[in-house]
C-alpha cells in the first residue's frame, strides 16, 4: 500500500501524457511524435491498469488522492484522485489513445493530430481524477481546447468548415456553463474553506440553490452527451472530423461520467427533482438518433446517428440512478468506448482504401478485404449488444433497470437498440456485401498487421469482458450503491 | 421439479457438452478465420466434425440417461454469467421430455446435414465461414431447447438468429443473397424484441426469467403457472411477436422463401428442419402462459389459421421447388401454432405432444425434400416416367369454388397475398419517410449553424481530405494505399 500512497499517481497519470505532448509537438519528424505517442500512453495504460486492478482485487479500498493546499483566494486545490468510479475509464482511455495511434489512417495522424490526441488524453484523465470541481471544469475545457485547434487545422484550404462551426458552437460554447456553474457553487457555498470539494459535500446545498446550479451542469452534460437538441456536433464530427479526436470525444463519456462524479452526489435534491426528466429526454433522443441512423447513406454519418442514440441510452441509465440501471450506464460506458471507437477505425480504414464511405457507391468490399469486413462485423455485433459481449450485459442491465419504475421507456429502449442493430448490419451488408458498385484499386491491400492486431485486441477485450462482467460489477457495487442511495434517501417526486 | 441425484450426476456433463461441444468448435474456427489462418478442408471438415459429432453422440447419451431415470424434469445448474444482489442471469439447463426430443432431432439432423455439407460445399471459397456459422447454429439451437430461462433462451435464440441471416447471405457476391438475408436480419431483430420484452416482463412478475419460477411444479406438459391473465397476456403475446418473425408466420412470412437463396445445406436445417421449428418450441414451453390467458390463445390460433391459408395458396404458385418447400413448411408452422393455440385453450397435454411429435416428423420430411430440391426435375421425371398414365386432372376445389373466387385467391396467392407490399408500406416507408424527414431537417439546421445556405447541396471536402487535390472519378487507388502495408 506505501507504493500506492508515496507515488503521486494521478498527477502523474495527467502529466505524462501532458509533457508527451510537448515534447511532440517539438518534434519535427512525425514517426518520432507517433513513437512519444506511443511511449507515452502505454505508460499511462501500464500504470493506469495496475492501479485500476488494485480496485477490481479489493472492493472496499480507499481512493489514491494527490492533494495541494488550496489556492488562497479562488479557494480551489489540486485536488485528484482515483477511486472505484474512476479506475477503469483511466486505463480505457489509454488504450484506445494506443489503439487510435497504431491503427488511424497515417493522414488522419498527420500535422498537429498526435500532440492534440496526448493533450486531450492529459485533459480527460484529469476530468476522470478530479476531486475538486474547479479542477473538473478546467479539465474540462482544456479536454475540448486541442481538439478545436487540430480541427481547424485541418480543414482544407477553401472548405466552409462545417464539422468545426459545430464542434465550436456546441462543445465549446457548452462548456461555459460549467464554468458558470463553478461561480455560482462559490456563492452558494459562501463560507465554506473548500467550496469545491467533492469529496465532503459539506455544508449541503440547500435545495432551493441546488436547481440553477443544476441546470447550469445539465447543459454541460446534455452538450457533451449528444442529447437532442444538443447533438448535431456528434453526427457531424463523426462523419467529417478526424477520427482520432473524434472517438476519443465521444468514446470517453465524460457527460455520463460529470452526472455520475458531481450532480448525483452534489446536488442530491435537484438530481431526483430534474434526472427523471432528462431520462425522458436522452430516451427521445435515443429514439431519435436511431430514426435517422436509418434513413443514413454514409457509413460515418450513420455511425454518428447510432451513437448519438447510444449515448443517450447511457444517459437514460444514469438519470434512473437505480441500482440495477447505474451498474448498466457505468458497463454500457466501457462497452460503447471500446466498440465505437473500433467501428469508427473500421470506417475510416474502409475510407482510405475504398475512397468514399457512401454506401451507395460501395458494396462487395468484403471480397477484397475480408479481414476489414470480419473486423466490421465483429465489432458490429459486439455494438449493437449481441450475446458474448459486454454490450449485452450493460443493455440487459438497463432494461431491468428501466423496466421496474418504468415499463413504457424500457420498451421504447429496447425499440432503440433493435432499430440500431438494424442499422449496424444493414450499413454492414451494403458496404460490404453484394456486388461492388464501384471498382476497388487492384493494389489496394486488406488490413495491414497492426490494423489487424487492434481489431482483435477490441474484439477480445469486448468478449472477455462480455463473458466475465462480474468483477467489474463488483467492482463498481459500493460507487453505484452510495449513488443510488444519494438520489433515493432524497427523493423529492419524480414521475 | 426436483433434480434426480444421480441422473443428474451424469447427465451434469453430458447435458454441458451438447451446447458446448460445437460452441467451442465455432470459437476456435472464427478465431483461426479471424488470424487469416488458411485451411485446408480436410481439417475444417475434422474440427466441424467433432463439434458437431460430441453433440450429436451427447444428445442421444443424455436421451437415454434421461429416459432410464424417474424424474421427469431436472434443472441442471453451470453457474452464472453474472449477479448482483437481486438479479442474476443464471445459466440452468432444463432437461424435460420437450426438451430432451428437440435437443436429439437437433442432434440427429445437424450431424447429417453437416455430412452432406461436406460434398456439396467442396471447393466453395468460402467453405470456413460455412462451417463456422454451421457450428454457431448447432450451438444456439441446443442452447435454446435446453435453457433453463428466458435470458438464456434469448441468447440461443439470437445465435440461430445470427447464423440463419448470414448463411442466407453466404452467397455475397449476388444481390439477391444479400437482400434476402437482410430481409431475414430485419424482421429476426424486430420481432426478437418480443422474447426480450417477454423476458423482462417474467422477470418483474416473478422475480426471476427462469422458466421454474414462471411455471412451477409440474413438468412438460403439466407445468402450469399461478400468474393470473393480466401478467400473462402482454408475456403470451409478446413471445408471439418473436415466434412470428422466427417460424415465418403470418404477416411476416415473406422472408422465408428469399430465404432460400442460402446454400441447400443450410436451407434444410434452418428453414426445413430447425430455426424454423424454434418459435413453436418457445409456443410449446411457454404453453402454460397461453393456457392462462384466452386472450393469447384466441390470438394465436387466428395467427396460426391466417398463416395456414395464406402459406399454403401462396405455395401453389411459386414457380421454383424451394420457395414451394418454403411456403410449405410455413403452413405446416402454422398448422402447427394453430394446435398449440387449440392445446392451451382446451388444457389438453395429449395434443401439445401431438404438435411435438408433428413438429419432429415434419423437420425430418422437410429436411429430405430440401436436400433433394437441387434434383427435384430429376425426380419429377422418374415419378413421371414411373406412372405414365396419371394425367394432371382439375383441381379439387374446382367443384365448390366459385370461377371468380378461384381467380381472385389465385391472383392474391400469386403475389404472396400483398403481405410484404403491406408491411412494407404501413411500417418501413413511414418510418423511413419520417427519417429522412429528420434527416433533411437536420441538416437545414447544422447548414445554418455553419452559416451556408441552407439549400446547397454539394458535400463539403472532409476535415481530412486537405491532402486531396483531386476529385476526379476515376478508379479509387487510395493515395496511402500503399502505407498501409509498410510496417508500423
Amino acid at each position: 500500500m506505501s507504493l500506492l500512497t508515496a507515488i503521486p499517481w494521478p498527477t502523474l497519470l495527467v502529466l505524462t501524457p501532458f509533457l508527451g505532448g510537448l515534447l511532440a509537438l517539438r518534434l519535427p519528424d512525425q514517426r518520432a511524435r507517433l513513437g512519444v505517442g506511443l511511449v507515452v500512453t502505454g505508460l499511462v495504460l501500464v500504470v493506469s491498469a495496475a492501479l485500476a486492478a488494485s480496485f477490481l482485487v479489493t472492493h472496499d479500498a480507499p481512493p489514491i488522492e494527490d492533494l495541494s493546499a488550496p489556492l488562497p483566494l479562488v479557494a480551489a486545490r489540486w485536488h485528484l484522485g482515483i477511486d472505484e468510479l474512476a479506475a477503469p475509464f483511466l486505463p480505457l482511455t489509454a488504450l484506445l489513445v494506443v489503439l487510435l495511434l497504431v491503427a488511424a489512417p497515417k493522414r488522419e495522424l498527420a500535422g498537429p493530430m498526435i500532440p492534440a490526441i496526448l493533450f486531450t488524453e492529459a485533459a480527460t484523465i484529469g476530468v476522470y481524477t478530479s476531486l475538486d470541481l474547479a479542477c473538473l471544469a478546467l479539465f474540462w475545457l482544456a479536454s475540448l481546447v486541442p481538439g478545436a485547434y487540430a480541427l481547424r487545422e485541418s480543414i482544407p484550404a477553401g472548405g466552409k468548415g462545417r464539422a468545426f462551426r459545430a464542434y465550436g458552437v456546441f462543445l465549446v460554447l457548452g462548456a461555459l456553463p460549467l464554468a458558470a456553474a463553478v461561480v455560482w457553487i462559490v456563492s452558494a457555498r459562501a463560507g465554506s474553506p473548500l467550496p469545491f470539494d467533492l469529496t465532503a459535500p459539506e455544508p449541503a446545498l440547500d435545495p432551493a440553490s441546488q436547481l440553477p446550479i443544476f441546470f447550469l451542469l445539465a447543459i454541460a452534460l446534455l452538450v457533451r452527451k449528444a442529447v437532442v437538441p444538443f447533438h448535431s456536433w456528434l453526427p457531424v464530427l463523426a462523419e467529417r472530423g478526424p477520427i482520432a479526436i473524434t472517438a476519443l470525444l465521444i468514446s470517453t463519456h465524460l457527460g455520463a461520467f460529470l452526472a455520475s462524479r458531481v450532480m448525483l452526489p452534489l446536488l442530491p435534491e435537484a438530481s431526483a427533482e430534474v434526472f427523471p426528466w432528462i431520462a425522458d429526454l436522452a430516451l427521445a433522443s435515443a429514439v431519435y438518433g436511431s430514426l435517422l441512423g436509418l434513413a443514413q447513406t454514409d457509413l460515418r454519418r450513420m455511425l454518428g446517428f447510432v451513437l448519438t442514440s447510444q449515448m443517450g441510452l447511457v444517459l437514460v441509465g444514469v438519470a434512473e440512478a437505480n441500482r440495477e440501471s447505474l451498474h448498466g450506464a457505468l458497463l454500457q460506458m466501457l462497452a460503447l468506448g471500446l466498440s465505437s471507437t473500433g467501428l469508427l477505425l473500421c470506417a475510416s480504414q474502409l475510407e482510405v482504401r475504398a475512397g468514399t464511405t457512401d454506401v451507395r457507391q460501395l458494396g462487395g468490399a468484403a471480397a477484397r478485404f475480408p479481414f476489414l469486413a470480419g473486423a466490421s462485423f465483429v465489432l458490429g455485433l459486439a455494438s449493437i449488444g449481441f450475446p458474448g459481449s459486454l454490450m449485452f450485459v450493460s443493455e440487459d442491465l438497463l432494461l431491468h433497470g428501466l423496466l421496474g419504475s418504468h415499463p413504457i421507456e424500457a420498451i421504447g429502449l429496447v425499440i432503440v437498440t433493435a432499430l440500431n442493430g438494424v442499422t449496424i448490419v444493414r450499413g454492414f451488408f451494403l458496404a460490404f456485401l453484394g456486388t461492388s458498385r464501384r471498382p476497388l484499386g487492384l493494389t489496394v491491400p486488406d488490413l495491414s498487421t497492426r490494423e489487424r492486431f487492434v481489431a482483435i485486441t477490441l474484439a477480445a477485450v469486448l468478449l472477455a469482458t462480455g463473458l466475465t462482467p462480474t468483477p467489474l460489477l463488483l467492482a463498481r457495487e459500493r460507487v453505484v450503491l452510495a449513488l443510488t442511495r444519494g438520489s433515493s434517501t432524497h427523493a423529492v417526486g419524480g414521475h | 421439479m426436483s433434480p434426480s441425484p444421480e441422473g443428474s450426476a451424469v447427465l451434469h456433463w453430458l447435458v454441458l457438452a451438447i451446447p458446448a461441444a460445437p460452441l467451442l468448435i465455432a470459437l476456435l474456427l472464427g478465431a483461426l478465420m479471424m488470424l487469416g489462418r488458411a485451411l485446408r478442408e480436410r481439417e475444417i471438415v475434422f474440427l466441424a466434425s467433432v463439434g458437431v459429432g460430441v453433440s450429436f453422440l451427447a444428445s442421444i447419451a443424455a436421451t437415454f440417461v434421461f429416459a432410464r431415470g424417474d424424474s421427469h424434469a431436472i434443472e441442471l445448474h453451470y453457474g452464472q454469467l453474472y449477479a448482483l444482489p437481486g438479479h442474476v442471469f443464471g445459466l440452468e439447463l432444463l432437461v424435460d421430455r420437450l426438451s430432451i426430443a428437440m435437443v436429439l432431432t437437433t442432434g440427429v439432423v445437424t450431424a447429417l446435414v453437416t455430412r452432406f455439407s461436406i460434398r456439396y460445399l467442396h471447393r466453395d471459397p468460402g467453405f470456413l465461414r460455412f462451417f463456422v456459422l454451421l457450428s454457431i447454429f448447432d450451438a444456439g439451437m441446443q442452447i435454446l431447447v435446453l435453457a433453463g430461462s428466458y435470458d438464456l433462451l434469448f441468447i440461443g435464440w439470437e445465435m440461430v438468429g445470427l447464423s440463419s441471416f448470414l448463411l442466407v447471405a453466404f452467397f455475397q457476391l449476388r444481390n439477391g443473397p444479400v437482400r434476402g438475408g437482410l430481409r431475414a436480419f430485419v424482421t429476426y431483430r424486430m420481432t426478437d424484441v418480443g422474447l426480450l420484452v417477454a423476458g423482462v416482463l417474467l422477470h418483474q412478475a416473478t422475480g426471476s426469467s427462469q422458466l421454474e419460477a414462471a411455471f412451477g411444479s409440474g413438468a412438460w406438459p403439466h407445468a402450469s403457472t399461478h400468474l393470473d391473465a393480466s401478467a400473462t397476456t402482454p408475456i403470451a403475446l409478446a413471445l408471439l411477436l418473436s415466434t412470428i418473425g422466427k417460424s415465418a408466420l403470418f404477416p411476416a412470412s415473406g422472408w422465408l422463401p428469399r430465404a432460400m437463396e442460402g446454400p441447400t445445406p443450410s436451407s434444410a436445417l434452418f428453414y426445413g428442419a430447425l430455426s424454423v421449428h424454434a418459435g413453436i418450441y418457445l409456443l410449446l414451453r411457454s404453453a402454460p402462459l397461453f393456457e392462462s390467458t384466452p386472450i393469447g390463445s384466441v390470438v394465436l390460433i387466428v395467427i396460426g389459421a391466417l398463416t395456414v391459408v395464406t402459406s399454403s395458396l401462396a405455395g401453389r404458385v411459386q414457380s421454383d421447388i424451394k420457395g414451394a418447400l418454403a411456403y410449405a413448411t410455413s403452413s405446416q408452422v402454422g398448422l402447427m401454432a394453430l394446435g398449440v393455440g387449440v392445446a392451451a385453450l382446451t388444457r389438453s397435454g395429449w395434443l401439445a405432444i401431438l404438435v411435438v411429435a408433428y413438429m419432429v416428423a415434419h423437420a425430418f420430411l422437410r429436411t429430405l425434400q430440401l436436400l433433394r430440391a437441387p434434383s427435384a426435375l430429376r425426380d419429377a421425371q422418374e415419378i413421371a416416367a414411373a406412372l405414365p398414365d396419371v394425367r394432371r386432372g382439375a383441381h379439387a376445389s374446382s367443384h365448390f369454388v366459385p370461377e371468380r373466387a378461384r381467380e381472385l385467391l389465385h391472383h392474391l396467392a400469386y403475389h404472396r397475398f400483398f403481405l410484404d407490399e403491406l408491411l412494407d408500406r404501413a411500417l418501413v416507408a413511414p418510418t423511413l419517410a419520417l427519417a429522412r424527414a429528420a434527416d433533411d431537417l437536420e441538416r437545414r439546421w447544422v447548414a445554418t449553424l455553419a452559416g451556408l445556405p441552407v439549400n446547397e447541396q454539394p458535400r463539403e471536402p472532409r476535415a481530412t481530405d486537405a491532402a486531396r487535390t483531386s476529385t476526379s472519378t476515376a478508379p479509387a487507388e487510395p493515395r496511402d494505399a500503399r502505407e498501409k502495408v509498410e510496417p508500423a
